[in-house]
């Protein structure tokens, strides 16, 4: 085990001397510098290539491609390094070399040449030889082949555009092809131009994928066959999107459509298969003006939409309860940037403060973008969904206008056992401001009233209207005497006296009470008196009663006896005529 | 001689009549530019109303002050619309829509509110609750209710008629009493001062004098006497000294 070590060590030692005497050889060296075309002719479209070798170099750099008209240089990738040492009797031989490999296309028919270019390596200038390449048209690319290309001659700044590319194989050599290649060599080198997402092919129309640029797949659509002179040829398109970020000019240069057969390495090893050709059809290069988007007339909430919009609202359901969610759908149609505009923001909006937003859903695509919008009405009188309005600038007017949306009428039920959803939305905010003026005339008079002396004036007749009048009565005695008390209730004793009555006894008691409490006297001097006498004896004392009242309290009297002991036997008289009688007598002074 | 009489009688009440007209329409020309946001002829003609003869009295002219006072608060001029409020209030008590202003338009003046709501306060709002008039009218009725008491005293005699003589004393004393808080808490020319924050008192009226006190905003006091360009004011506490004259604002309008 121990020896296996020490040999793995023996070797590893020899290796490394080995590579640090073959660096010493090569650093011993001078580098030198190869330059060539392969191929050196080659058709319009098609590609040639650039080999830069440097021998006994560990480092290099191109520093600058040429610059030639009509010519154009691949990307400068970094170099391929080969190293091989030999060893011929005990004398060490490495050689180390950097090769660089760049495509080169010729744009126009013609002869180019390619001027010596510097490269460094390890510290030194190496200088190239000239070059030359000749570019000849391919007339048979250009019979069998079909390249067209449709664009816009001016859009708008931020506008998305599409370029239409049409690309046909003559149908007689179409079975022998399985090379496609789209050259379009402007594709992401134009500084201002956004490449968008291309827009999708249907499953049915898809064609399968050609290469673009010899180095990414790209989906075709199958557009049937077309007719031109006298060849029939099978179309595929491809349509791709952009949108300028800057105005001004932008020059697309001359694209290439590849078609051909190249067969496999597998194939190529054995020898057999068809022999590999390739035809190139060019399409022109064309212009796209981009004009700038005028500040004049900017509205303030412009939504940065750029085309020709249609707009259409669809909500989920149209009979709520204030409070419920309505999904509204706004969906925008129609060419420009649908992708990319600020959809509105409905809680900003003042045609939508009898709603609450909760939020919002956005899908978007390059020909449609629905918004679809959480809304809840909070007041039982709202009668319809407000339109959406959307500013755009209209690239079909090249002015601003706003898109808008129709109102959509709805019914919303109010809460039950509710007034609204007003007070607790966020968004309506009160205030407490001043009432209004006051516009009704007021036409009523202010009362006439007593001045403040007339007021006094009336109090203190008051105070001596009291202690007249109360001195006049007290002439007369005591009012409140309990005699003056008897003769005040005697009127309501009599009534309820008589009111219990059962027999004309008790009724003839009843009326001697009460005369007795009006002359101050006891029942029982009114027992078997005669009125009449009695009044005479009251006109000896200066004390009046009527004659007439004295003569009917005496045939009262009379009827009450007969009631007591005549044959009626009791009988009461009529309450009425006593009380009656009663009253007379009073008012007459008794 | 008859017929020239009736003429003048006649050509007088024509002058009344014209004289209403005038005043209708000059509130309603006011009424029209404050709508309108012209608020400078609003003031022209509402002051206009105030000053012309014959005099617009009672609720109509609370109502104008009501209206001047709006008319100040959206002019900026809030500590003004405070004493208008109030001036209206003196002649229309129980105005809720004044009420309402005068407490908006002092709690944006950073004043304490008219009415703190606490007992006293009510009391005051209570007795303060009636026009001088109103007070008078029910001062009548209170004595003639005693009036009533006391004849049936004088009647009747006894306990009952000398307590109810007195209940009918203590029942006119009741509805007296705005009258006599009236009299007692009259002043002859009350103002409010509306200087922001407080007007300097001074002991003469001249820039250069003595500052004797400070009144502060919102507060009333009476303008015993005036020179042009100075008011003298009384403040609450007694103090008197002299104001600027667009320091104080009169109440009595």
């Amino acid at each position: 085990m121990r020896s296996r070590i020490e040999s793995i060590r023996r070797a590893l030692l020899g290796v490394s001397a080995f590579v640090l005497l073959a660096a010493l050889a090569v650093a011993q060296k001078t580098p030198t510098i190869k330059a060539r075309l392969d191929p050196m002719t080659v058709k319009l479209g098609g590609q040639a290539s650039l080999f830069v070798e440097v021998e006994n170099a560990q480092a290099g750099e191109i520093v600058a491609l040429p610059t030639v008209e009509g010519l154009r240089f691949g990307p400068i990738g970094p170099p391929g390094m080969s190293s091989y040492t030999e060893i011929v009797n005990g004398r060490v031989s490495s050689k180390i070399s950097l090769t660089w490999r760049i495509a080169v296309q010729p744009m126009q028919k013609g002869e180019y040449l390619i001027p010596p270019f510097t490269v460094r390596a390890d510290g030194r200038d190496l200088v190239t030889r000239e070059l030359r390449l000749l570019a000849d048209e391919d007339f048979r690319g250009d019979e069998l082949g079909l390249l067209e290309i449709d664009a816009p001659k001016e859009v708008w700044q931020g506008q998305p555009f599409t370029l239409e590319i049409r690309m046909g194989i003559e149908t007689g050599i179409q079975g022998r092809l399985n090379r496609y290649d789209l050259a379009l060599p402007w594709l992401g080198e134009l500084g201002g131009l956004v490449e968008l997402e291309d827009l999708p092919i249907p499953s049915n129309r898809s064609a399968g994928k050609i290469l673009l640029n010899s180095r990414q797949e790209l989906e075709v659509e199958g557009f049937g066959t077309r007719k031109v002179g006298n060849a029939n040829f099978y179309v595929l398109r491809v349509r791709k999107r952009f949108l300028a970020t800057r105005p001004g000019s932008f020059t697309f240069p001359t694209s290439h459509f590849e078609f051909g057969h190249r067969g496999d390495g597998f194939s190529r090893l054995l020898g057999g298969g068809s022999e590999d050709f390739a035809y190139f059809k060019r399409a022109p290069a064309f212009e796209v003006l981009v004009k700038p988007i005028p500040e004049e007339g900017r509205p303030i909430d412009w939504s940065g939409g750029i085309g020709t919009f249609e707009s259409s609202a669809i909500p989920d359901r149209r009979d709520v309860v204030a409070g419920d969610s309505i999904k509204l759908t706004v969906e925008w149609t129609g060419e420009g940037n649908l992708e990319f505009f600020d959809a509105p923001d409905l809680a900003r909006l003042d045609a939508f403060r009898a709603f609450r937003v909760y939020g919002t859903q956005d899908r978007r695509t390059p020909n449609r973008r629905a918004v679809t919008y959480d809304l809840a009405p909070i007041e039982a009188s709202v009668t319809e969904i407000p339109a959406v309005p959307l500013q755009i600038f209209d690239t079909a007017t090249g002015r601003y206008a706003a898109v808008a949306t129709k109102p959509v009428p709805i019914r919303v039920r109010p809460l039950v056992g509710a007034t609204g959803l007003t007070s607790a939305a966020p968004a309506a905010t009160t205030t407490v401001d001043l009432r209004d003026i006051q516009t009704r005339a007021e036409d009523d008079a202010p009362p006439a009233a007593p001045s403040g002396s007339a007021l006094g004036a009336v109090a203190a007749a008051i105070l001596a209207g009291w202690l007249a009048l109360r001195a006049w009565v007290r002439r007369r005695g005591d009012p409140d005497a309990p005699r003056e008390r008897a003769r005040r209730r005697a009127r309501r004793e009599l009534e309820r006296a008589l009111r219990g009555a059962r027999t004309a006894e008790e009724q003839a008691r009843a009326v001697h009470a009460f005369l007795a409490a009006r002359s101050g006297e006891t029942p029982e001097a009114w027992a078997g008196r005669d009125p009449v006498a009695w009044a005479r004896s009251l006109a000896a004392e200066s004390r009046r009663i009527r004659p007439e009242d004295a003569d009917a309290l005496r045939q009262l009297f009379a009827r009450l006896d007969a009631a007591i002991w005549g044959p009626a036997n009791g009988t009461k008289l009529d309450e009425r005529d006593v009380l009656a009688l009663a009253d007379r007598v009073a008012a007459g002074g008794l | 001689m008859h017929g020239w009489i009736r003429s003048l009688f006649v050509a007088f009440l024509t002058l009344l009549a014209s004289g209403a007209y005038a005043q209708e329409s000059r509130d309603a020309e006011a009424i029209a530019a404050y709508r309108a946001g012209d608020l400078a002829r609003a003031r022209e003609s509402w002051t206009r109303v105030l000053a012309a003869e014959p005099r617009v009295a009672g609720d109509e002219r609370a109502r104008i002050l009501h209206n001047l006072g709006n008319l100040a608060f959206r002019e900026g001029r809030v500590l003004e619309s405070v004493g208008w409020f109030s001036a209206s209030l003196r002649l229309r008590p129980r105005d809720a829509d004044t009420w309402s202003n005068l407490e908006h338009a002092r709690r944006e003046a950073k004043l304490d509110p008219a009415d703190r709501g606490d007992l006293g306060a009510t009391l005051r709002r209570l007795l303060s609750a009636f026009t001088p008039s109103e007070a008078r009218l029910l001062a009548l009725g209170g004595l003639c209710a005693w009036a009533a008491a006391l004849a049936f005293e004088a009647l009747r005699g006894g306990r009952t008629a000398r307590w109810f003589a007195l209940g009918g004393a203590a029942f006119a004393l009741l509805l007296a009493s705005p009258w006599v808080h009236g009299v007692v808490t009259r002043v002859d020319r009350p103002a409010l001062v509306v200087e922001e924050g407080k007007a300097l008192v001074r002991s003469e009226p001249r820039t250069e004098a003595a500052v004797v006190a400070e009144a502060a905003a919102g507060s009333e006091v009476e303008e015993v006497d005036a020179l042009p360009g100075w008011s003298k004011i009384r403040t609450a506490e007694g103090l008197e000294g002299w104001v600027a004259a667009t320091s104080t604002f009169g109440l009595a309008r």
